[in-house]
């Protein structure tokens, strides 16, 4: 039987003209974005010969998402739980025979259809790209697939703080303290790692090209593996190769490129993608043990 | 049907319920009374397996209930004192949807729903946004959800509270109801005299400790087993009257008399129903006119504050 949760929530969100207008709203914002970076490449078309205009155009777009995705989707699910705690509703659910378990689950799944569609609502935007040509449908789609674990994972972190917190409040503000400190601290301590990488080596990047890609990874920083910030630069410069300038300027970040050039960029994506999306099963599986505990228990004068 | 051993429950330092023992039949309709904070909602959500027992044991049906919540879920509906509605969601979906989180199959939801609405008398609003019903509604409708399951015990916390007359009397229709169905019932309320009318049996607990469990009749005999009796005579003159009033005077038991009308005497009886019985034997053979023979009925809440003071 379907998830009693995921099918009545889907069913209030689909009612009436609420999510529509969402969707439409989130549209429109990415389409302004569109067409403001259409016109910073200076293509208001975009013939064959502004292939190169093209791919900035999807950079660009690509990187507006992701942003949006992280900026998002944590609120999406900071109310999940608390919200239901505080509108006096969960009681009402554990005493089913739904376990906590599929009532987090439920609740996290329908959140995450949500964010997918409003992904994939935006790919006609995104396909634009493919008027001058110079990335293929499987690598806009696998950007698409990158989005959605990044969404998976930014979710499951709104769904924990949830699960945590009795007020939505609360819960949303460490949701976003939790994702900055995912996006700032990681590279914080990758860039401190890198640097003395970059002094054992005396700062040649020639020799990574004969080493082999296990002796590559030790060089890599594991906490980038959590970042989805570094998987989306890793899947640009793979799809693009127009990547050096960015690492470049993120300090040490010159010889990750190297280190990540020689040991080849989709690796490290999919290693991401991998990482964040257990990370996110993790999390939401951990909400469940939580609302279950008897701490959320207040005494009632 | 219902089993409390020595159950407590801490909050930090704050014990709410302190080893609370009873019974409680199959079939029973039983109400638990105790002022607002004596633990009464801690012991039920307790029993509805939202809350782990600090110490003690329960029973429902045999099974106990911190080891196997599971099995307690799909017995006990559970219906809380304070509790909200999804919004965009229609009477008999909010219904299907706990009939779902109960896995009960799709045949039987839509007959349940039907059954259930028509029960709570809300069929008419089947297919009514449930945000948008009454206050009242909403409490019906959320005892509805409470038996989607069909449990044999049902927990109900202050289902009447916030409720006008009319909801009140028509709560009281659908619970004799229940009782008809075989259903145990366990009520709480703060408010006795409500209870006692439609209780087998009740509870009192204060501070967390058990004050009184029995029948209401046994409640009545422990707090007001000597309550005066009153007796009205028909078409009685001055002097019948202190011919009964002489007569009653010499009968065991009696430690009183007053004439509270022209023709109504209130006896204060120091004993048994044996002896009121006796009493009342006496003063048919003594060819009196009696219309009317009761105790005083016991002013609950006057009970209540006794049984409940600091």
């Amino acid at each position: 039987m379907m998830n009693p949760i995921l099918s009545s929530s889907v069913r209030r969100r689909m009612r009436g003209v609420r999510t529509p207008v969402i969707i439409a709203l989130y549209d429109l914002l990415i389409a302004a974005f569109a067409l403001l970076i259409l016109d910073g490449v200076g293509a208001k078309a975009l013939p064959m010969s502004r292939m190169r205009s093209g791919i900035d155009y999807y950079i660009m777009m690509l990187g507006v998402q992701f942003l949006l995705t992280v900026l998002i989707a944590p609120a999406m699910t900071a109310g999940s739980i608390s919200g239901e705690r505080e509108r006096q509703t969960l009681d009402l659910l554990l005493v089913t025979n739904t376990g906590a378990f599929r009532i987090v689950w439920g609740k996290f799944l329908e959140s995450f259809a949500f964010a997918a569609l409003l992904i994939f609502s935006t790919l006609p935007m995104l396909c634009i790209v493919m008027i001058p040509g110079g990335v293929t449908l499987f690598q806009i789609l696998t950007a698409m697939l990158f989005m959605l674990v990044t969404a998976f994972g930014a979710l499951s972190i709104g769904t924990l703080c949830s699960a945590m917190f009795r007020r939505t409040v609360a819960s949303t503000v460490a949701a976003y303290l939790i994702v900055f400190a995912i996006g700032a601290g990681t590279l914080l301590v990758a860039g401190i790692q890198l640097n003395g990488v970059a002094a054992k080596f005396n700062y040649d990047t020639s020799q990574f090209a004969q080493m082999t890609t296990r002796q590559l990874m030790a060089l890599v920083p594991k906490a980038l593996f959590v970042n989805p910030g570094m998987g989306y630069l890793c899947m640009v410069a793979d799809q693009t190769l127009l990547m050096h300038s960015t690492f470049n300027m993120l300090g040490s970040g010159y010889y990750l490129y190297y280190i990540l050039e020689a040991m080849r960029f989709d690796l490290l994506v999919w290693i991401n993608m991998g990482v964040v999306a257990a990370l996110g099963t993790v999390f939401v599986s951990a909400s469940a043990l939580m609302i279950r505990s008897g701490r959320r228990v207040r005494v009632r004068k | 049907m219902l089993k409390l051993d020595n159950l407590t429950r801490d909050y930090g330092k704050f014990r709410a319920v302190d080893h609370l023992s009873l019974k409680i039949g199959a079939g029973e309709l039983h109400g638990f009374v105790g002022p607002n904070g004596a633990g009464k909602s801690t012991t039920m959500r307790m029993l509805a397996t939202l809350l782990a027992p600090t110490s003690g044991k329960a029973y429902v049906d045999g099974v106990e209930i911190s080891r196997s919540p599971s099995k307690i879920r799909r017995m006990v509906g559970y219906m809380p004192d304070f509790f909200g509605v999804y919004d965009g969601l229609k009477s008999w979906e909010y219904l299907d949807f706990y009939a779902r989180c109960y896995h009960i199959p799709a045949k039987e939801r839509d007959r349940m729903i039907d059954q259930l609405l028509e029960l709570v008398n809300l069929s008419d609003k089947k297919f009514a946004y449930v945000d948008e019903l009454s206050r009242g509604m909403k409490q019906r409708l959320c005892l509805a959800h409470s038996l989607i399951h069909d449990p044999k015990l049902l927990i109900l916390d202050e289902p009447a509270s916030g409720m006008d007359p009319r909801a009140r009397a028509e709560m009281k229709g659908i619970l004799k109801t229940l009782k008809e169905m075989g259903k145990t019932v366990l009520i709480s309320s703060h408010i006795l005299p409500e209870l006692s009318e439609m209780c087998d049996s009740l509870t009192i607990i204060d501070h967390g400790k058990l004050v009184f469990s029995g029948s209401v009749g046994a409640l009545d005999k422990k707090m007001n087993g000597n309550a005066p009796i009153d007796i009205a005579f028909s078409g009685a003159d001055e002097a019948e009257i202190d011919r009964a009033v002489e007569m009653l005077r010499q009968q065991p038991g009696v430690t009183g008399i007053r004439q509270e009308e022209a023709g109504l005497l209130r006896v204060e009886l120091d004993g048994d129903e044996a002896l009121a019985a006796g009493l009342l034997k006496r003063l048919i053979a003594d060819d009196f006119a009696v219309a009317d023979f009761h105790r005083i009925p016991m002013n609950l809440e006057k009970v209540f504050m006794e049984v409940t003071q600091e």
